[in-house]
């Protein structure tokens, strides 16, 4: 528990990948920045969109600007950010129902905002790409690719409190504190009591809650949350990322997520109200699946594991009601010029692939404001598992003595994969078989990464996300969390909701092999283990939703 | 092939109806496609834990009687479930298989994370309390197997102080046990089982119980021992120096395996033919009987009987398939209860009454189910495929299994008699 009252050059309200971004920039250029959460980090929109790596191609008939800078943003994060990308390129495929000159335009606007864009005939994308439509009639190779979301936001997050940054989860911000028309820092709320940060400049970064947040402080902002719907698939059928070559749509692109793969999305304008309903409908799932089954036909055989959305924090310009018209662009407001208020910034709009170039700006503006000229940079320096590897093929030989486990840590930790230690039986037990998560993970998770919940546990190793969605791991973690801290109706309740929360993307999508897995489930935890029967009223309440 | 019955289904429903009906000198094949439900089971079996209103029940026979008419218990007569409950324990007796407890009093039996749950037969190895909650021991040792997670100490220890009973948890660690640890995943509760089944391995884990056990009453460990009969349980408790008891760990249950080889073993001694890896893929329907049967493994042979038994189970069973658009009963195609629109299946919240789990074959007649309202006179459904029922907030699925499945056979054996 910190001190009631607290100062820092900078309160950063958000623990998206854009409140990290700028909170580690921030940090880099040597302010006090302190990072608060309302629940964990990535549980906006960061944590619920497909990964998908912008070449930027999707956005060039649309939105030129915004696709330049998607492909720069890209070429930097391949480097920055090496161990939270995979490199897979990505097909535009056009199918018999689409327009060949659609594609011609298309090649001709990407080439022209600097996306290399390769036109390929339908037997040699077939050939790079077999899971897609053998009907198709053309097709464009272009540099998408898959990005881990969690672990980039994670990455920041650790390399902003490397450079001396406090990171608060769990920290509802309830009130911005206004003298005179400046802003003076803000009050926020924990389980542990209500907190003030004392700040002159505050960052709100709350993606789709930032008109929540900016009406705190007297300002108007008026988002235009746009919904996603997505669905995960418990096999990763493509190579590639497969995107329709067409004006973009609903179910239109399949991202391959490591083992896994990600079919989305669709686009629907929703009221400010119910930006925290999360649950997908029937009619999304199956609007979802109809056209992805076009692009991916093989997708109508496969299990899916689970249905998620997320809201887009788009900000409202014109008449357009689902949002795929709106700029995905960058939007950042300076208050005192907007409404009149000084030191209150708001960073919004955008999407993952941009979000360094956010975090710059709204540094940049921060730094203006306390009259700091340090320079931006997050381009240059490498996040922490993505610095350089000294002797590669030293490093290779190691790999292959490696367990399975340690090989996907490495995947998920990058060079801080050194700080898992295997030399124990005990650390090298698997937890989750699924995802290959140690004994060692969880516990350097529980450690390093702050991990105490088994929500935070999965964003940070991915337990619980894999084919058997928690059945074996949930209850295993569950114990090491006692073990660690004794406080055992804490994490049975925690596993309870763990269980509830992995159900809510199920249920969707509960028919098929998904419902009999689920009642496979409700057997083990309900019948066998009788988990609904227990009723502790629990601390980590705030983590719910 | 001729058989009197034919039994579709391996599980605790199909065994016993094809016991039952094997003793009696019938001609029984029982087709089975593979891992059955006990293999997630706990040791214990449940007629009724609680009521409709999710209270606790004491005396399941009692209570049967204010169950819904959809119930199964209600569709094979409440006054005849204490029958067949003392012919569901004679045929464990029968069989080899000791267990514990009444039809006219639940006792409770300890979960895998400490909830004290209703049971009505528990595995005799297994430690139980009476229905005050009260266990036969003021202090427990539980001795875990050093690298074992599917024993949630924590929660246990944490379940039996709850109820006076001071616990202390210890890992204990033998070489051929530490040699199976090497393996990332190798401290499954089925492979440390096949360890186990060794004497000398067994010699090795009581030294160290007995030398790890203090003042304690009462050593527990966990269910990973015996996988096809409990001889080697019996074993380890004459070689400790306490009463040693069982706690139930998450799957795999070795003693749920131990139960389904038991059962299919004392069958197959009976002289009843089980066929394992035949999934039923049709029937053969006129005139509302089936005729003959086909198994997707014998696709040549048609699989005849006087009688049919469909215990495929619920949707985890693959009795049922729920597509995008419906549910079915995959063979038959039979009537069954369940809305067309898929998002009355389920409950928002996990920990409520999901429909779904009430799902199943639609039976207006006794047991007999029927294809677009017509009765099939010589199919039962038994066990978890019948609808009408919740087993997880009613914990009823052992006992439904094994009473529609003794009805069945009770009903079979009077249609041959008369034959």
């Amino acid at each position: 528990m910190g001190k009631k009252i607290q100062n820092y050059d900078v309160v950063v309200i958000g623990g998206g990948i854009t409140g990290a971004g700028v909170a580690r920039d921030c940090a880099m250029r040597g302010l006090r920045v302190v990072l608060l959460e309302a629940f964990d980090i990535t549980h906006g929109a960061t944590g619920r969109n497909h990964g998908l790596m912008h070449s930027g191609a999707r956005y060039v008939m649309s939105d030129p600007e915004n696709a330049k800078e998607c492909i720069r943003e890209n070429r930097i994060l391949r480097r920055i950010a090496r161990h939270c990308v995979e490199e897979t390129d990505g097909l535009f495929v056009s199918l018999p129902d689409d327009d060949l000159d659609y594609q011609r335009r298309f090649i001709k606007a990407c080439l022209k905002a600097g996306i290399s864009a390769e036109e390929l005939a339908p037997d040699e994308a077939l050939a790079i790409e077999s899971s897609v439509n053998p009907k198709l009639i053309g097709a464009v190779r272009v540099p998408d690719a898959a990005i881990d979301p969690f672990r980039l936001t994670i990455a920041n997050v650790l390399d902003a409190q490397m450079h001396g940054a406090t990171v608060l989860t769990n920290h509802r911000v309830t009130g911005i504190l206004v003298e005179s028309g400046t802003v003076a820092g803000v009050e926020a709320e924990s389980k542990d009591g209500k907190f003030t940060f004392l700040a002159p400049v505050v960052v709100n970064a709350a993606g789709a809650w930032c008109q929540q947040i900016a009406s705190l402080a007297g300002v108007t902002i008026n988002m235009f949350p746009a919904r996603g719907a997505l669905l995960i698939f418990g096999h990763r059928v493509n190579h590639m990322v497969i995107n329709r070559c067409r004006k973009p749509s609903n179910g239109d692109i399949l991202v391959p997520d490591d083992i896994v793969c990600v079919l989305g999305t669709t686009s629907n304008r929703v009221p400010i109200e119910e930006i925290d309903n999360t649950c997908v409908t029937a009619q999304e799932v199956d609007l979802l699946l109809q056209e992805g089954v076009k692009l991916v036909p093989s997708l109508e055989r496969t299990r899916i594991l689970r249905a998620y959305a997320g809201v887009r924090p788009l900000v409202a310009l014109g008449e357009d009601d689902s949002g795929r018209n709106i700029s995905r662009g960058i939007v950042l407001f300076d208050h005192k010029e907007r409404d009149g208020l000084d030191g209150f910034i708001t960073i919004t709009g955008g999407k993952i692939m941009t979000y360094r170039l956010m975090a710059q700006k709204a540094t940049d503006l921060v730094c203006r404001k306390l009259g700091v000229t340090a320079v931006c940079a997050t381009a240059t320096r490498p996040l922490p598992g993505s610095e350089p590897v000294a002797e590669p093929d030293d490093d290779e030989e190691v790999e292959n003595t490696m367990s399975f486990a340690h090989r996907a840590a490495l995947g998920r930790h990058g060079t801080r994969v050194e700080m898992i230690s295997e030399d124990k039986p005990e650390q090298r037990a698997l937890v989750c078989e699924c995802e290959h998560v140690s004994h060692g993970e969880v516990n350097y998770a529980i450690k390093e990464l702050k991990a105490d919940s088994m929500e935070k546990l999965r964003r940070r190793t991915r337990l619980g996300m894999g084919t058997c969605q928690g059945k074996m791991c949930a209850c295993r973690a569950a114990s090491l969390f006692s073990q660690a801290d004794g406080d055992v109706e804490r994490h049975v309740s925690d596993l309870k909701m763990f269980l509830n929360e992995r159900w809510k993307g199920i249920r969707p999508i509960a028919w098929g092999s998904a419902l009999s897995e689920a009642q496979l489930s409700a057997m083990t935890y309900q019948s066998l283990c009788g988990i609904d029967r227990i009723n502790y009223s629990s601390p980590t309440d705030s983590d719910k939703q | 092939m001729k058989f009197s019955t034919i039994i579709i289904g391996g599980g605790l429903s199909g065994l016993t109806a094809g016991i039952t009906l094997a003793e009696q000198g019938q001609r029984v094949a029982v087709l089975a496609a593979g891992q059955s439900r006990l293999h997630f089971t706990s040791g214990s079996m449940e007629l009724l834990g609680y009521n409709a209103k999710g209270e606790q029940v004491d005396c399941p026979l009692d209570e049967c009687r204010s169950l819904p008419a959809s119930h199964p218990y209600q569709k094979i007569g409440v006054e005849n479930l204490a029958s067949y409950a003392q012919m569901a324990k004679k045929l464990f007796a029968n069989a080899g298989i000791e267990v514990v407890g009444y039809e006219t009093m639940n006792h409770i039996r300890l979960s895998p994370i400490g909830v004290l749950k209703p049971a009505w037969l528990t595995l005799g190895d297994y430690i139980t309390a009476n229905m005050a909650r009260q266990f036969p021991f003021q202090s427990v040792l539980i001795a875990n197997i050093a690298g074992y997670i599917d024993m949630p100490t924590p929660f246990l220890k944490s379940a039996f102080e709850k109820c006076g009973v001071k616990c202390r948890v210890v890992e204990v660690k033998t070489p051929m046990l530490e040699n199976l640890r090497r393996s990332q995943t190798e401290m499954r509760a089925t492979n440390i089982a096949r360890v186990l089944s060794e004497q000398s391995a067994v010699d090795q884990l009581s030294v160290e119980i007995n030398r790890s056990v203090n003042r304690e009453q009462a050593i527990l460990i966990p269910a990973v021992m015996g996988i096809t009969d409990n001889s080697i349980v019996q074993y380890l408790r004459r070689m400790v120096t306490r009463p040693l008891f069982c706690i139930a760990t998450l799957p795999p249950a070795v003693t749920g395996v131990r139960l389904q080889s038991r059962l299919r073993k004392y069958f197959l001694s009976l002289g009843g033919t089980y066929m394992l890896g035949s999934t039923v893929r049709e029937a053969n329907i006129s005139s509302g009987k089936i005729l003959s049967v086909a198994a997707a493994n014998l696709p040549d042979q048609k699989l005849k009987a006087n009688n049919y038994i469909l215990a495929t189970g619920s949707f985890m069973g693959n009795g049922l398939i729920a597509t995008q658009s419906g549910v079915i009963e995959p063979i038959m195609n039979l009537d069954v209860d369940a809305p067309l629109d898929r998002e009355l299946w389920t409950a928002e919240n996990l920990n409520e009454s999901q429909p779904y789990m009430e799902f199943g074959v639609k039976t207006a007649l006794g047991l007999h189910p029927s294809i677009d309202g017509k009765t099939i006179t010589n199919l039962w459904a038994v066990g978890a495929v019948l609808s009408g029922h919740n087993p997880i907030k009613l914990a009823d699925s052992s006992g439904v299994d094994m009473l529609t499945a003794l009805h069945a056979a009770t009903e079979i054996i009077q249609t041959e008699k008369n034959r």
